[in-house]
């Protein structure tokens, strides 16, 4: 291919023209770099505070405690501190009162039916009930106790408790709802007798309650080895089996529960 | 290796003579072939921080500014048709004069006027940019060989007319 005709007319350009372009670059890339300098600046700010928005509201929306509806007006809320509980969340045995009732006192004396287990775990004897039906309260709530042995000693093993929910106010996102809060990770959804129910594995470490009354300032932690509960609604009664110590398991509570009558 | 990391003055001095040149060949001899060189690099300095080397060599990069700027003009001025509609012919006494002149470029660029818009481009590459082939299919989103043969043809055109002038 004879090209020799198209390479001989290549040509520099004129310095004149070379020199006044490079100053003009030149000129721009001082002129660029300083609004890039104040741009950026401005941009990067605005960038900074958009994404500290944005991160803010992705913590918030993954990390932020919520409400998770076990059954209608049933609610558990999983959280890393025992800050504010209430008095809903207290173990049963802050509410024991001597003398003990007989369960069917306990029944005959309440201001709403509730059902008692029938069945509990061989080792455990009754040791009695506990009521408190105070109309003028905020809630009314039935206990019964079992514990191993002949063991005076409270707390005992097992506890069954009985919330009568048309009186309580204790949750003010649900009228008449029972909600508690439990530890991160601590919940596991289950059933009784078709019933949805919740099992949570642990509780607040309420010793300090009686260290620092009516509640630490950081709020309680969370004692996956403390207790083992399991908490059901059936109309406006909420029930909570609460074992500590005890050999019993969760089949055992489920056990229990469904053979309340 | 960043944007930032290029030497600049260094590459000003490599590729403006290539630059320009293209526009040379593109366009035709004079302040055109100037303000579009002008036009490239300072486009090629305002968008320095997209290029990316990963992407390809900073040559094809930059004519491919230069390309776009090409592109720009001509839709803008409208001043470069297709082959089919090339009624140029140039006007002898003109061809004469020029030749008389020694304005060699000036009668090649009269006969570069004549091939189409792609020929023209691909010579441009190919004999004022001094880009390979490779390079050229790059730019152009053609085939290496497709380059190779539509220069073939160009070329081969572009020599009969120049023979044919010398020979008078």
């Amino acid at each position: 291919m004879n090209d020799e005709f198209l390479t001989q007319f290549r040509e520099p350009p004129r310095p004149a023209f070379a020199h006044a372009l490079y100053e003009r670059i030149s000129q721009e890339k001082v002129s660029l770099r300083a609004q890039l300098a104040g741009r950026l600046t401005l941009r990067n700010a605005l960038v900074g505070f958009v994404a500290l928005i944005l991160v803010a509201a992705c913590v918030y929306v993954l990390a932020a405690p919520k409400w998770v509806e076990v059954d209608n007006r049933l609610w558990v809320q999983e959280r890393s501190s025992g800050y504010g509980t209430s008095m809903s969340d207290l173990p049963p045995f802050f509410f024991y009162a001597s003398p003990l009732l007989s369960i069917e006192e306990a029944k005959s004396q309440a201001c709403y039916e509730f059902k008692v287990p029938t069945w509990v775990p061989s080792d455990l004897y009754l040791k009695g009930a506990s009521l408190f039906n105070e109309s003028a309260s905020d809630y009314s709530r039935a206990y019964i106790f079992w514990g191993q042995g002949e063991s005076a000693d409270v707390p005992w093993e097992l506890a069954f408790q009985a919330f009568y929910t048309r009186m309580l106010i204790m949750d003010k996102y649900y009228p008449e709802s029972f909600g508690m809060y439990v530890g991160r990770g601590s919940t596991k959804m289950t059933e009784v007798n078709s019933i949805p129910a919740v099992l949570i594995r642990g509780d607040w470490d309420y010793h300090k309650v009686f260290e620092t009354l009516p509640s630490p300032d950081n709020g309680y932690e969370w004692d996956k080895q403390a207790a083992l509960q399991l908490i059901w609604r059936e109309g406006e009664v909420v029930y909570r089996i609460y074992a500590i110590g005890s050999p019993s398991s969760a089949e055992d509570l489920i056990r229990m529960a469904e053979s309340a009558r | 290796m960043q944007a930032s990391e290029i030497d600049w003055d260094a590459i000003y001095a490599e590729q403006l003579p290539r630059v320009y040149n293209f526009f040379r060949y593109r366009v035709g001899d004079g302040p055109l072939a100037e303000d579009l060189t002008a036009t490239t690099f300072e486009k090629a300095w305002r968008s320095r921080t997209r290029y990316r080397r990963d992407l390809g060599a900073f040559s094809t990069w930059l004519f491919s500014i230069a390309r776009n700027v090409a592109t720009d003009y001509f839709r803008k001025n409208h001043n470069e048709l297709p082959l089919e509609d090339a009624h140029f012919q140039p006007d002898p006494a003109f061809v004469q004069e020029t030749i008389e002149h020694h304005q060699d470029f000036a009668y090649l660029s009269t006969l570069l006027a004549q091939l189409s818009a792609r020929e023209r481009e691909l010579i441009a590459y190919k004999y004022g940019a001094e880009l390979n082939n490779r390079t050229i299919a790059r730019l152009t989103h053609l085939s290496e060989s497709n380059v190779g043969t539509i220069l073939n043809r160009s070329v081969n055109k572009l020599s009969a007319a120049w023979e044919a002038e010398d020979e008078r």
